[in-house]
């Protein structure tokens, strides 16, 4: 019976980040600190001809004005997580720390140093740069077109093909379906926006950054390679952050930060403002799909293939990758035996896309739900039915991956919630609410997901870590931890509460620091409780034996004769012997020479899917196009929940999200390439127009290696929603409405349409 | 900055105008202001402050007339017009500006002298026939109606020339009995949003409950404000129930108002939600 797994627990942070306590990045000093400001490119294609700096310079405070026609050129890429290598990353060095030739409105040109903030933006703002305009492209006809494509460049900037399964028997008596979708760009939205403190001591040639960031070992690869430093010479500490959401995936401020700190010998802060996210960072790219399903009259999928158009925007960074890696996903919550995709990739003048909540996933599944809808009218089947004729049960193959699923529970999610959502009912009530209401109309959806819980089988995946018991009794421990704000130290705690059996605060957990903790990949697929947790638990178990060792000696006594009560050890047969972790500590350190310690490495050999079905309602105002969401339930396969409250907060935000996505958000471009860059603009999805979003986790199906049969729950929570209302909003109307967002202007067009 | 002013009463501030030039700025709430500041380096040669000039925040109602200076807040007009009848388009208006937190520190005056085609408040001071009082520099005063207000020459927005500060709003409800008031705005989102459309809708019933006569003015649709007669005239002699019809005929009136096909659409939605406030 678990004690601390399982229970709900606030945040690590919780209580310094509501008092104001907790240091961001962007609230730390240091003497002599330099801030910066950025210079960006204000035309969406051309080359810098000529940088004025003078009347910058003239002003006081300024330390520097660096730019791409005075400053040495450093290149990198932004999406390189891992060392330069065949069996992990070869990526080319595309972007430049300042752009001569410049790819979209934002791209960095140069960057001011000065003594304030405000001195920095001033003396940015005086920097006169003229440039050599050239034709841009700000969409996929203009980019498909080859408006802005130099001699010998090609607009389709990649291309590829995968085949997962074989083709079925029955195939030519299937009925097909088909559907097309786009979908739009999406910024991050995280609260905090990108923020970066560096630092160069030439008397020992050390650069120290200190960045909210997913993968410091990815950082410090980049900017050691960069600047020509041993990598032990690059120290990169996670910071807290304010939330990523994949926005702080790719490296935006850390390079311009570690080559002024180099530049000015002298401690630099570099902090984006929301604009200059918006903008100049990174964002969800935009995707087109054409979809060509083949079923069988049960609802029985025999074929599935994905045309997919996906602009990578001004610098390809993670697109080769992001356009392909979803496909795999396709075989991790359905039952695909047959499955190609064909995608294309093109480069516009605008933001770049990159990394972003569920990497693509939810794309693809928002693509793949479509055309599930349209199967289920053109073969007549409720939507439940065919998702739960076609989802994956316990004992399946990933085909794709050729892993075992493991212990789904796909269908009990949608049996559990097609119940809870009381769906037969909601239709038939929506049903008479239509009929009898002219400007309001009611529709249910559902879709399901499916995603990851480590890198394998891209790589093999492993993490490390190292627990050391004080002479106290207390417990520190050393693993590389990038916390975004959801609660991943407190998760780890409280693994370690459990094996240890020791109170959490007993436990001291900071996160990755490249001098510090050991190598990690990094946040990425899903992978922070699966591997980074895994590790920590058979770490801790591995300390517990080491205790008992270490206690079996003190006492003399067989290490089978001890056993474990509420962080005392205790000898059967002998209840007067009760040895603190403190006693068995200070033994170990004065008797045996070393203090109690583990260190581990896991690495995994199983990925299962983990998996959710989500269940949307909501409510189309026909006549200005507003969309409400009445009601929502998120069921979620995770094996075991480590901190259930924060599992339940978590996908209560991917919720919100992705009905952002579905309804209302949008980066638009304006038609000299200026992308939006304001949240006055950006509409997310705010709490006054979402229902109490309900969260049900199915812990009945663990998995095999995660801690304590914990899936990933991270990026899954994303992956259906922007489906479940897009197909409510779909069944509302009675439309096949694939462009997102459904916008109110959208959404009246399709009615006007319709009308006319 | 070379100055910062921050006159203590009218007097004071009537001076402090004076001493005002073209590259001056005055700071209300501060809620525009501070982010156009940061946004565009301004950097004004004087900063006028009026957040201590108490006067400045009266608001004084009383059956004849109400008087709201022009630095009351938000979420004090709307607590002190909320549930007067005539008044309630102000309270629904400045109820629904931005967060909480922007109506605690965003002013009635600011809203109005930023002129933002889809501030709120404007459209309701229109419809209630604000007078608006002006301080001029010296400490003389002018009072103009806020239509003529609106109309401003040489490319400003209004007619407040350099160096003057509107003081307060006054509303004539003597001329308002018998009317009741309601706003409404449509925006992307139902809360923290901005106008896509504003409408500010004033009806006198009588005793039957049939509209006897009503004012119509849009927002967010034209640079300022504007009535929409056409829309009076269907309204009058109606009882005000949003029936289909009714509402349909209403949005019909937009036509050729906007050119914006998704405003001409949607203002029967509009019109359909404005009128259900007056079943409050």
């Amino acid at each position: 019976m678990m004690k601390v797994i399982g229970t709900g627990n606030p945040i690590h942070d919780a209580k310094g980040k509501v008092t104001g306590r907790t240091h961001y990045t962007a609230d730390l000093t240091m003497p002599n600190m330099a801030h910066i400001a950025m210079i960006f490119s204000t035309i969406p294609h051309g080359r810098v001809v000529s940088v004025d700096a003078s009347r910058a310079l003239a002003l006081e405070g300024v330390y520097g004005v660096f730019h791409c026609l005075n400053s040495p050129d450093y290149c990198y890429n932004r999406y390189r997580s891992q060392f330069s290598n065949p069996g992990s990353q070869m990526l080319p060095n595309e972007e430049h720390v300042f752009h001569s030739y410049v790819r979209f409105v934002g791209d960095r040109v140069g960057a001011v140093a000065a003594r304030d903030e405000e001195t920095a933006r001033r003396a940015a703002a005086l920097v006169k740069v003229e440039y050599e305009e050239l034709p841009y492209a700000l969409n996929f006809e203009d980019a498909l077109a080859g408006k802005h494509c130099l001699e010998g460049e090609s607009p389709i900037v990649d291309e590829g093909t995968i085949t997962v399964g074989e083709p079925q028997p029955d195939e030519a008596e299937g009925i097909v379906v088909t559907s097309h979708s786009e979908l739009s760009r999406l910024h991050h939205a995280a609260m905090e926006t990108h923020a970066c403190v560096a630092q160069y001591d030439p008397s020992t040639g050390m650069l120290t950054v200190e960045s909210p960031n997913q993968a410091v070992f990815g950082i410090r690869t980049v900017l050691a390679d960069m600047l020509g430093l041993p990598y032990n010479r690059v120290r990169v500490i996670k910071a807290t952050m304010g939330g990523s959401f994949g926005g702080k995936q790719e490296w935006i401020v850390e390079p311009v930060a570690a080559v002024l700190a180099k530049e000015l010998n002298r401690p630099v802060k570099l902090v984006y403002d929301r604009m200059e996210t918006m903008r100049s960072a990174y964002c969800r790219g935009a995707m087109r799909g054409d979809l060509r399903g083949v079923f069988r009259k049960d609802g029985t999928i025999l074929r599935l293939d994905m045309d997919i158009l996906y602009d990578a925007g001004a610098y390809i960074s993670s697109g080769r990758d992001y356009m392909r890696a979803p496909f795999g996903k396709m075989f991790r919550c359905y039952r695909v035996p047959y499955g190609n995709l064909h995608a294309r990739l093109v480069s516009t003048n605008t933001t770049p896309g990159g990394s972003f909540r569920s990497w693509g996933v939810a794309e693809y599944y928002t693509l793949l739900e479509h055309l599930l809808e349209n199967a289920a009218k053109a073969l007549n089947m409720d939507p439940v039915e065919l998702r739960l004729k076609n989802v994956l049960h316990p004992g399946e193959y990933d085909i794709k991956m050729n892993l075992p699923v493991e212990d789904t529970r796909i269908e009990e999610c949608l049996l559990r919630g097609r119940e809870k959502f009381r769906w037969a009912e909601r239709l038939e009530e929506d049903k008479a609410f239509n009929a009898a209401n002219h400007r309001y109309k009611r529709g249910c959806g559902v879709a399901c997901g499916g995603h990851t819980n480590t890198y394998y089988t891209r790589f093999r995946d492993f993490a490390q870590a190292e627990l050391r018991m004080g002479d106290d009794g207390t417990v520190q421990a050393c693993a590389s931890i990038h916390d975004h704000g959801c609660g991943s130290v407190q998760a780890f705690k409280m693994i370690l509460s459990e094996v240890l059996e020791l109170p959490m605060d007993q436990i001291r957990l900071e996160e990755a620091d490249t001098a510090v903790t050991p190598y990690d990949y990094g946040c990425y697929s899903s992978r922070s409780t699966f591997m980074v947790g895994g590790v920590l638990m058979r770490c801790a178990q591995k300390l517990r034996g080491e205790l008992l060792s270490a206690a079996a000696q003190m006492l003399d006594a067989p290490q089978e004769e001890l056993y474990f009560q509420q962080a005392v050890i205790h000898r059967k047969d002998h209840p007067e012997v009760a040895l603190t972790y403190k006693d068995v500590s200070q033994w170990s350190i004065l008797n045996l020479c070393h203090e109690i310690f583990a260190r581990e490495t896991f690495e995994t050999h199983s990925n299962p899917i983990t998996t959710g079905a989500h269940f949307a309602h909501v409510e189309v105002d026909t006549w200005t196009g507003l969309t409400k969401v009445l009601d929502y339930l998120a069921l979620h396969d995770v094996g075991q929940a480590i901190n259930p409250a924060m599992c339940i907060a978590q996908t209560q935000g991917a919720v919100q999200m992705g009905c952002g996505a579905a309804l209302r958000e949008q980066y638009t471009f304006s038609p000299d390439g200026r992308g939006v860059a304001s949240l006055s603009k950006y509409h997310l999805m705010n709490a006054p127009d979402l229902p109490e979003i309900q969260v049900e986790l199915i812990q009945d199906g663990p998995s095999k290696d995660g801690p304590f049969g914990a899936k990933s729950i991270g990026e899954i929570g994303m992956v259906p929603v922007a489906a479940a209302v897009s197909g409510a909003v779909n069944r509302a109307l009675d439309a096949d409405l694939g462009v997102l967002p459904m916008d109110p202007d959208r959404i009246l067009e399709c009615i006007a349409r319709r009308e006319a | 900055m070379n100055t910062c002013l921050i006159p203590r009463n009218l007097e004071e501030l009537g001076e402090a105008l004076g001493q005002l030039t073209g590259k001056s700025l005055i700071l209300a709430g501060g809620t525009d202001l501070v982010l156009q500041m940061r946004a565009k380096h301004l950097e004004p040669d004087v900063l006028l402050s009026l957040s201590d000039v108490s006067a400045l925040r009266d608001i004084i109602i009383t059956p004849e007339r109400a008087v709201i200076g022009a630095m009351a807040t938000m979420a004090r007009v709307k607590e002190a017009t909320d549930g007067l009848s005539d008044l309630q388009a102000l309270a629904d208006a400045a109820g629904g500006v931005g967060s909480p937190q922007i109506r605690n520190k965003g002013t009635i005056g600011g809203n109005v002298a930023n002129a933002s085609p889809a501030a709120d408040l404007p459209s309701v001071l229109w419809l209630l026939n604000a007078q608006v009082d002006i301080l001029c520099p010296g400490g003389l005063r002018r009072v103009l109606p806020i239509q003529q207000f609106f109309q401003g020459k040489d490319g400003r927005k209004t007619q407040l020339e350099l160096g003057e500060v509107i003081v307060s709003f006054t509303i004539d409800r003597t001329a308002l009995q018998g009317w009741r008031s309601a706003f409404h705005k449509l925006g992307h989102r139902s809360q923290v949003t901005i106008s896509r459309i504003g409408m500010a809708i004033a009806l006198r019933l009588n005793s039957e409950g049939i509209i006897e006569d009503a004012r119509v003015v849009a927002g967010a649709i034209k640079p300022i404000p504007f009535q929409l007669p056409a829309a009076e005239d269907i309204l009058r002699g109606k009882r005000p129930e949003p029936t289909p019809g009714l509402c349909i005929a209403l949005g019909e009136t937009f036509k050729g108002n906007t050119r914006r096909v998704y405003k001409e659409n949607a203002a029967k939605g509009v019109f359909e939600d404005t009128l259900k406030l007056f079943a409050r």
